[in-house]
């Protein structure tokens, strides 16, 4: 009985303490739900707030659990913006039809091959498909200039991804933009054939690190983010860029948008503009995050990690991936 | 205090019937035991006085007020009926006084209350503090009689009460809870299998035998005029001969004895009661007997005998001058003796 | 025994416990309307895949594993502690208690971080019976230690070994308290998501997740979901079966006199170097991992603020919904053990089907309830608590049930027949005498709500942190040096739920 006045008690304290932490003002205020990492974005909304004095509520999650919220909540969603960390999510959400048309500040801050191209949606960060390889273990003559190489025979039991996350769902979005439905499932079968799944591009990562494997697809920043940290997990790997317009190469792209039904239009359109003006995707490219702006203004400069304009992606509309026929091929394939 | 009258009582469990329609008044104030086997239907018919079973067909009424009956159902709650089951069954998470004072309205737990209630049940005021596990048994039977009587019920029920304690303990922790429940002037119920407990405790005994009552009258009356010879056994004991009544007299193998029955001439079973066999060698002892068996039982002895026609006779004396097994011993029949006609017992 | 029949039904516990079944069947008819949705066609092209067969395999194989290897632990620790002279068996007996407050993907994170060789069906197995034994060993100590030793001396008289003894007289009756572990192990198992997916190891839940995560909104994920609930009422139903129709009530005479300890003699080194292994597995590895990422992390910090305030709504969190949840148990356990009707079994079991669904299901089925029946209330507080209550009611269900299954009936009747009404009686007697069962349930629920992560995230309140929400934000940014911390005071957090379960079931003190 003690154990449950105690837990009684707590409660009780608990409760009163998070009703005071939630009883907002009435000022201006957008609320936002945000899949990309929540201590890129706090970071943003922080300034952002400083400037405008309109208060930003945080709804923090991944694309997972965002996504499928914003539509099941439909058109009574609380949210007025939605940010996420790769673009899959953000074409479910707007092939809902739940999303408004972006103003026009965002729109000229943002290159059009950045955007959606009904204007729905805009990306404000992108991060580049990489192949992480363990250095004592694959010689530099080996690495391959494409992705599609990873299917082939020599690299059996020797490669690791991690197919279950959206950002490999835009990797292979782009493999078959670029190269067909035919090709893009023999390669799918082959690297099921070659590699070993992991779950989430951190443990594939680490996969390599410690030798398991011998290669593995991420993206760029896990390795850069890594080596910041500690190096623990990346100190024995290199990274590996695919040639120029392989789907290796590809772009992913975090994805902004307005939802039609919010509350509030007005801030929400300024949130947006702040994030793809100067000022915001400067919070960016100074964060932690090492992901590259998309403002041409901006430049993430960070020693080792090379220039956006020195990337040079496959042409893929990636605002417009098929991500229905990537789904059915994954799912005949077995990856899902 | 009130009555309790029970009218026609029918209880079955699926097919099996379990009460058979059963009727019992019990006097505002008395004791009244169920006497019966395990498996009569004895606890049944007291869960059915208390209200945690409803009868299928029958009546039962406390005082002037109808508990049970073909339209009415008074919950357990709001009988104002209290129970002792076997083991006492006190709260394990309550001390003895809270045990005690648990029926009781809020504002009436007081320590006057529980002292009353202690010394009603011949219990020592620091018991209150104690927590179950740390009483005797006898104990913990004295408090759930004190619990069951503090809120002042107008019928106590108590269900074999006795059978955890051992034999000694049976005896007096029987003779403290009839003290206490006379002193309480409680109208009581009590179940059990003893019949020394049924006998020495109550008013009036019940013999209950598949679900009916084959006879209900005062301790002494059933011992000296049982209903069958089945209820003689088992009340009392003693031993069955043939024998044929012709008026008041009836002749049997012990020789002719006197009845004050008044029932037909013919074939008869015979009831001799142990203690009416007296052995000794004077001429009175006509009748002769070999010595089979002697159960020493304290300061009496029983005597199982062999008369020549091959039945035993069971006798019963004081220890003074045991006989030895083998003996060849005279017998002779003290006072008069109840008859069965043969028909009855088949 | 006498033949017992029951009066005046009252209709409100029946009403209560059908209003919880119904509230934890609102995620199950979520699952339901959508396959239904789907048509037949598409539904069975879905299950008849090699890949569906791949997950049962590998859900099955895993669940199979870890109960047997929880099993071993948990019992042998078990008896190690209670039945043998082995030194200080009050201190074993915190150690071994110890992992419940370790989170399971804590554990995992420490171990993958330690070797790669985790990441198998072996690993798996060994990491998440790591984890979950203590839900065997707990209940075997309690029972263990209320064993009266007459029957089992009575055994020994008889000629048989002490070995022999314990297979054939003791372990048949302490079978409900293994039982009871297993059925915990197994449900605890088939929820599990974050460990199994640092582990690198698919099962159903983990590929439900990625359905959700790639496909969203996907018939793939529903599909996937639906068997997952065929095979938690499976489970049920074959636990139903084995525990049968027994009663384990016992009234008065207290409790059993313990057995004499087993005499280890020389075997006394080998037991206690295995106990040892067992700690340093369990516990070492992952403090050694988190200990390892607070020094090598750059971005290891200890924002006292942003720290306190995940501690501080995590514990309430808990506390809330732990309170809510075991209070919400009693009306299906008291049914289950009181009426034993049909209807009453069913109600009991329906509370069970929600067990199996993965926290984004849940989450998702109640977004969509509320938003369309209740919107002021979407995203506040209650509707998470309810959410908490729906994913982890069985937990607190299975233990008030047994301890309900303990409590006399004879004492409620006495209560009555003192003229205590069915609340007061409820209240007076059959709450206080089921508190250890209430207090075990409240702590289970507390430790699984602490590390709870997808439902937190998707119906708290807008800005609500948990100690959970950050280590994984953090661990997923591959910020480890910054998720330790959490990691840190989720172990902490844990700490007075484990100790309240651990003491309950405390071995006596045997000189």
């Amino acid at each position: 009985m003690h154990a449950l006045r105690w837990l009684m008690l707590t409660a009780t304290l608990a409760a009163f303490s998070m009703l005071g932490a939630c009883s907002g003002d009435d000022g201006p205020k957008v609320v936002v739900y945000n899949a990309q990492h929540e201590e890129l974005i706090s970071v943003v909304a922080e300034a952002f707030t400083e400037e405008t004095g309109i208060k930003v509520e945080l709804r923090n999650g991944s694309d997972l659990e965002l996504a499928n919220q914003i539509v099941t909540e439909g058109d009574a969603s609380p949210a007025d913006v939605f940010l996420t960390e790769n673009s899959p999510a953000m074409a479910f959400v707007g092939s809902r039809d739940l999303l408004a048309p972006l103003g026009a500040t965002t729109l000229e801050n943002i290159p059009a091959r950045f955007r959606a191209a009904d204007d729905h949606w805009t990306g404000f960060a992108a991060r580049s498909t990489v192949l992480a390889y363990n250095t004592d273990q694959v010689s530099t003559e080996e690495l391959p200039d494409s992705l599609m190489e990873l299917a082939e025979p020599q690299w059996r039991d020797r490669i690791s991804f991690s197919p279950t996350g959206a950002d490999f769902q835009a990797i292979v979005a782009a493999v078959l933009d670029l190269e067909g439905e035919e090709a893009t499932r023999e390669w799918l079968e082959g690297i099921k054939a070659n590699g070993t799944v992991y779950d989430g591009n951190n443990v594939v990562l680490e996969s390599v690190n410690s030798g398991q494997s011998d290669a593995g697809v991420i993206y760029h920043y896990y390795w850069y983010r890594d080596q910041e940290e500690s190096g623990v997990n990346s100190d024995n790997t290199a990274l590996h860029y695919f040639e120029a317009g392989d789907p290796g190469a590809f772009l992913s792209l975090s994805g902004a948008a307005l939802l039609a039904n919010g509350d509030n239009p007005e801030q929400a359109q300024e949130f947006l503009d702040y994030l793809t003006g100067t000022e915001g995707q400067q919070v960016i490219a100074d964060s932690y995050a090492l992901e590259f702006p998309l403002n041409p203004a901006v430049q993430l400069d960070r020693a080792g990690v090379p220039a956006l304009s020195e990337l040079s992606p496959p042409e893929v509309d990636s605002a417009d991936l098929d991500s229905e026929t990537v789904i059915r091929l994954m799912t005949d394939v077995g990856f899902l | 205090m009130s009555d309790v009258r029970i009218e026609g009582l029918t209880k079955s469990y699926g097919a099996a019937p379990v009460l058979q329609g059963l009727d019992l008044h019990v006097a505002a104030g008395s004791i009244t035991s169920v006497l019966g086997p395990s498996g009569c239907g004895k606890s049944t018919l007291l869960r059915i006085v208390a209200g945690f079973v409803r009868p299928d067909a029958g009546c039962v009424r406390v005082g002037d007020r109808v508990v049970d009956d073909a339209s009415t159902h008074v919950p357990a709650q709001r009988r104002g009926v209290g129970y002792v089951p076997q083991e006492g069954a006190l709260f394990p998470h309550l001390t003895v006084g809270q045990n005690i004072l648990f029926g009781l309205p809020r504002l009436c737990r007081t320590a006057t209350r529980l002292d009353e209630m202690l010394e009603l049940a011949e219990l020592p005021q620091d018991l209150a503090r104690r927590y179950p596990h740390e009483l005797s048994g006898g104990q913990q039977q004295r408090v759930a009689l004190a619990r069951a009587l503090a809120p002042r019920p107008v019928v106590v029920l108590l269900d074999e009460p006795f059978s955890s304690l051992d034999t000694t303990l049976r005896v007096s922790a029987g003779r403290s809870v009839a003290r206490v429940l006379r002193h309480a002037g409680a109208t009581a119920i009590l179940v059990t299998h003893d019949q020394g407990e049924a006998l020495s405790l109550s008013d009036e005994v019940a013999v209950m035998r598949a679900g009916r009552f084959v006879q209900v009258a005062a301790p002494g009356t059933l011992y000296n005029r049982p209903a069958d010879p089945a209820i003689a056994l088992s009340v009392g004991g003693g031993t069955l001969l043939p024998g044929t009544v012709t008026g008041h007299r009836v002749r049997t193998e012990l020789g002719e004895l006197s009845t004050s029955q008044v029932s037909g001439d013919g074939e008869a079973l015979v009831l001799v009661r142990p203690e009416q066999l007296d052995l000794g060698s004077s001429p009175f002892h006509a009748i002769s007997a070999r010595v089979r068996d002697v159960d020493y039982h304290g300061a009496q002895i029983v005597v199982v005998l062999a008369l020549p026609s091959g039945h035993t006779v069971t006798a019963r004396g004081p220890a003074t001058a045991p006989p030895a097994i083998g003996d060849e011993v005279g017998i002779r029949v003290l006072g008069e003796v109840r008859t069965y006609p043969a028909a009855e017992v088949s | 025994m006498n033949p017992r029949g029951r009066t005046a039904l009252s209709p409100l516990p029946l009403v209560i416990g059908a209003a919880v079944a119904a509230l934890t069947l609102i995620p199950f008819g979520y699952v339901l309307v959508a396959t239904v949705d789907m048509g037949l066609t598409q539904l069975l092209e879905l299950l008849l895949r090699p890949r569906v067969g791949e997950l049962l395999s590998n859900t099955v194989l895993l669940l199979l594993g870890t109960v047997a290897l929880s099993l071993v632990l948990g019992v042998g620790g078990a008896l190690a502690v209670v039945r043998t002279d082995v030194p200080f068996p009050l201190v074993w007996h915190a150690l071994l208690s110890a992992p419940l407050a370790i989170p399971a993907f804590v554990n995992s994170y420490g171990w993958v971080s330690l070797t790669h060789a985790v990441q198998s069906y072996p690993g798996a197995v060994l990491v998440v019976s790591l984890s979950y034994y203590p839900l065997v060993y707990l209940p075997v100590v309690a029972s263990l230690s209320v064993l009266d030793a007459a029957s089992e001396e009575v055994a020994w008289s008889l000629g048989r070994s002490r070995v022999r003894t314990v297979a054939t007289v003791v372990l048949p009756r302490i079978a409900p308290a293994v039982l009871g572990g297993a059925l915990l192990v197994a449900l605890h198992v088939l929820a599990e998501f974050g460990a199994l997916q640092l582990l690198a190891f698919q099962t159903f839940t983990t590929a439900i997740y990625g359905q959700y995560r790639s496909a969203f909104a996907s018939e793939g994920g529903t599909v996937l979901a639906g068997v997952l609930v065929t095979a938690c009422v499976l489970l049920l139903t074959l636990e139903l079966l084995a525990r049968g129709r027994r009663r384990w009530a016992r009234v008065g005479s207290g409790t059993g006199r313990p057995a004499e300890p087993v005499r280890l003699g020389r075997a006394r080194l080998p037991v206690v170097l295995v106990l040892v292994g067992v700690v340093a597995l369990t516990l070492g590895v992952p403090l050694y991992a988190l200990g390892r990422w607070l020094v090598l992390g750059s971005s290891t910090e200890f924002v006292t603020s942003e720290l306190a305030s995940a501690f501080g709504s995590t514990l309430g969190l808990a506390a809330g919904g732990a309170l809510l949840t075991t209070l919400l148990a009693l009306a299906p356990a008291w049914l289950a053990v009181r009426r034993r009707g049909m209807l009453a079994v069913l109600l009991e079991r329906a509370t069970y089907t929600a067990n199996a669904l993965p926290g984004i299901v849940v989450a998702l089925a109640l977004v969509w309830v509320t938003i369309r029946v209740v919107p002021s209330i979407y995203q506040t507080l209650p509707v998470l608590l309810a959410a908490y209550a729906i994913l982890f009611l069985p937990r607190a269900v299975v233990s008030v049930r047994s301890s309900l299954e303990h409590a006399p009936v004879v004492l409620e009747e006495i209560s009555h027949s003192l003229g205590q009404s069915s609340w007061n009686t409820f209240r007076r007697v059959t709450v206080p005498l089921v508190a250890p069962g209430l207090g075990a349930g409240a702590a289970l629920t507390f430790l699984a709500i602490s590390t709870e992560l997808t439902a937190t995230l998707i119906l708290a309140p807008t800005g609500t942190s948990t100690l959970a929400t950050e280590f994984w934000s953090d661990s997923s940014a591959v910020r480890y040096g910054a998720a330790a911390p959490y990691a840190l005071l989720l172990i902490l957090v844990s700490l007075p739920a484990t100790w309240l379960l651990a003491r309950q079931a405390q071995p006596r003190e045997s000189s």
